[in-house]
C-alpha cells in the first residue's frame, strides 16, 4: 500500500513536470526544414588561378591537424578544392577544370593563401577567373595588404543552364 | 497515513531538487585554465571565450624569474583542469610545474615546439625563455594551448580552434604593424637598451641592436633571479655603458616588473634620457593599454619607436 502510494504520487509529480516542460518547448519554434533540392548546373567551367606571389608555409596559421594550415586553401560551395601548394608561384596560371558541380543560384568561392613573410611590406593578390565554354563568369582578384594572408569570398549567381550567368 | 504521504512528497521533492540542481550544475560547469603568466593568461582566454575560466598565477607587474608561491597559488591549482607554463625557465625553480605535479594536474608548456635562442651568458649556453616576445613564437604559445584546452575540454573543440584562428591572424597582423613601425628607423640607430635580457627574440625579430648581433643590451642578465647567468655583474654593467656611448643610443628603457633603480643610474652616468617603461615578463594591469598582449606589444613599439626617433 506505501509503495502504490509512493509510486503514485512519484507519476503524479514527474508527469506533471513532464506536461509542463512538453507545453513549454512546444512553443519553441521548429528548426529548419530541410534544405530544399538544388539543380546542378552543367556545363564546361575552368578555374583559373593566378597569385602574384608564390604561397609559404604560414607560421601564424592554426595548427589543428585538419590540413588547415596548408599554405592554399580553396572551396567551391563548401567543397575543397585540391590545389598542390607548389602549384602556387607568382605569375604561374593554374588551371583547374576537375570542380565540384555547381549550383543553380548563388555560389561561392573560398581562397586563402599565405604569401611570404618577408615579403610583409607588399601588398599581394590572387586573380580567380572562372569561364565556362570560354566565356568569363567571374573574373575578380583578391587582395592582401602589406604581406596579411590573402582570404575572401567570390561569389557569383548561375541561372539555368542556356540562360544567362553573371558574376557578383 | 498522512505522515506517510507527507514524507514521501518530501522525499520525492528533495530528491527533484537535488537531480535538477545537479543537472544545471553539470551543465553550467566550465573546465578552469591555470596559467603561470599573464601572457598565457592572455592567449587562453582569447582562445576560451565563455567557455572556460582562465585565471593567471602571476598578477600584472609580478616578476616570474623570483617569484614565490602562496597558499592561494596552490588552492588555484588544485581546482584547475588544466595548468599551463611558459617554460625554458622562464618560471624561477620551475615553480609552476611543481605546483602542478604534486597537485597532479595536466600540465601543457606553451614554448613546445619553438627553437629556442641561445643566448651566452658568462660563457654558459641559456636557452632564453622570453619567446612571446616575438609574435611568431606567440603563435606556437597559441597552438599548444588549443591543443591543450580540446584535449581536456573536446566537446568545444571546434570553438577553441575557430577563436584560435582568429586571434593568429591578429598576432600576423601585429608583427606585420610592428615591421612598418621599426622600418620607420634606420637599423644603426634601433639601439634597445633595457633592464633585463628580456627582449633577445624581439630585437631579432625586428632587427635591433645590429652590433650586438641582433640581442638583448641590458645590465641584468636573463634573469633577475639567482642562476646562472642571471643578475647584474659589474662587467655587464660596464659593457652596457660601453654600448650606449658608442651607439650614441638617445634612450634607454625601464620595465615595469623590475625595480628601474639599475637603468637609472646608467641613464645619469651616460647623460641619456629614459625612454619610457617597457612591458616585458608581466603584461599591465587591468584598465592599462598593457592589459593584453597586442596591447603590450603595441605599447612597447610605439614607446621604442618614438624614443629612438
Amino acid at each position: 500500500m506505501r509503495f502504490l502510494l509512493s509510486l503514485c504520487i512519484w507519476i503524479v509529480f514527474v508527469g506533471g513536470l513532464w506536461l509542463y516542460t512538453w507545453q513549454r518547448d512546444a512553443g519553441f519554434p521548429e528548426g529548419p526544414s530541410q534544405a530544399q533540392a538544388v539543380e546542378q548546373i552543367k556545363g564546361e567551367f575552368l578555374l583559373e588561378i593566378t597569385p602574384t606571389f608564390s604561397v609559404e608555409k604560414d607560421p601564424f596559421a592554426l595548427q589543428a591537424g585538419t590540413g588547415d594550415s596548408a599554405p592554399f586553401a580553396l572551396y567551391l560551395n563548401g567543397k575543397a578544392i585540391a590545389v598542390p601548394a607548389g602549384d602556387i608561384r607568382r605569375g604561374q596560371v593554374v588551371r583547374i577544370s576537375d570542380l565540384p558541380d555547381m549550383q543553380q543560384g548563388t555560389n561561392e568561392f573560398y581562397i586563402n593563401a599565405s604569401p611570404p613573410l618577408a615579403e610583409n611590406t607588399m601588398d599581394n593578390g590572387v586573380r580567380l577567373r572562372l569561364t565556362d565554354r570560354g566565356a568569363a563568369i567571374v573574373d575578380h582578384t583578391i587582395w592582401g595588404n602589406r604581406g596579411a594572408v590573402v582570404s575572401g569570398t567570390v561569389s557569383f549567381t548561375l541561372a539555368h543552364s542556356g540562360d544567362d550567368d553573371h558574376a557578383h | 497515513m498522512k505522515a506517510l504521504t507527507f514524507k514521501s512528497i518530501l522525499f520525492l521533492a528533495v530528491t527533484y531538487c537535488f537531480l535538477t540542481g545537479a543537472a544545471v550544475a553539470e551543465s553550467g560547469k566550465k573546465p578552469v585554465v591555470v596559467a603561470s603568466t599573464t601572457q598565457i593568461a592572455d592567449f587562453a582566454r582569447q582562445i576560451a571565450g565563455d567557455q572556460a575560466v582562465v585565471k593567471s598565477i602571476l598578477a600584472p607587474g609580478a616578476d616570474p624569474h623570483t617569484y614565490n608561491v602562496t597558499p592561494n597559488d596552490v588552492q588555484m591549482v588544485l581546482d584547475a583542469d588544466l595548468c599551463i607554463e611558459n617554460g625554458l625557465h622562464l618560471e624561477g625553480k620551475s615553480w609552476m610545474a611543481t605546483l602542478a605535479k604534486d597537485a597532479k594536474k595536466p600540465l601543457i608548456t606553451a614554448t613546445n615546439g619553438i627553437q629556442p635562442l641561445s643566448i651566452d651568458s658568462d660563457g654558459q649556453a641559456i636557452a632564453d625563455p622570453h619567446a612571446w616576445f616575438s609574435p611568431r613564437n606567440a603563435a606556437v604559445y597559441v597552438n599548444n594551448i588549443i591543443r591543450g584546452m580540446a584535449d581536456i575540454d573536446p566537446g568545444h573543440k571546434a570553438l577553441y580552434e575557430a577563436r584560435g584562428e582568429l586571434y593568429l591572424q591578429q598576432l600576423r597582423v601585429l608583427d606585420a604593424w610592428i615591421r612598418k613601425q621599426m622600418n620607420q628607423i634606420p637599423i644603426h640607430q634601433r639601439i634597445l637598451v633595457t633592464t633585463h635580457d628580456a627582449f633577445n627574440y624581439f630585437c631579432q625579430e625586428y632587427k635591433l641592436n645590429e652590433k650586438n648581433g641582433f640581442l638583448s643590451i641590458a645590465p641584468v642578465g636573463w634573469s633577475t633571479g639567482a642562476e646562472v647567468g642571471a643578475g647584474i655583474t659589474p662587467e655587464r654593467r660596464r659593457k652596457v655603458v660601453r654600448s650606449i656611448k658608442e651607439s650614441g643610443a638617445p634612450a634607454i628603457f625601464v620595465e615595469t616588473s623590475i625595480n628601474p633603480k639599475q637603468i637609472r643610474e646608467i641613464a645619469k652616468e651616460t647623460g641619456v634620457k629614459i625612454g619610457g617603461e617597457l612591458y616585458s615578463d608581466s603584461m599591465g594591469p587591468e584598465g592599462s593599454a598593457g592589459e593584453t598582449y597586442i596591447g603590450m606589444m603595441r605599447e612597447n613599439t610605439l614607446l621604442i619607436v618614438t624614443a629612438l626617433k
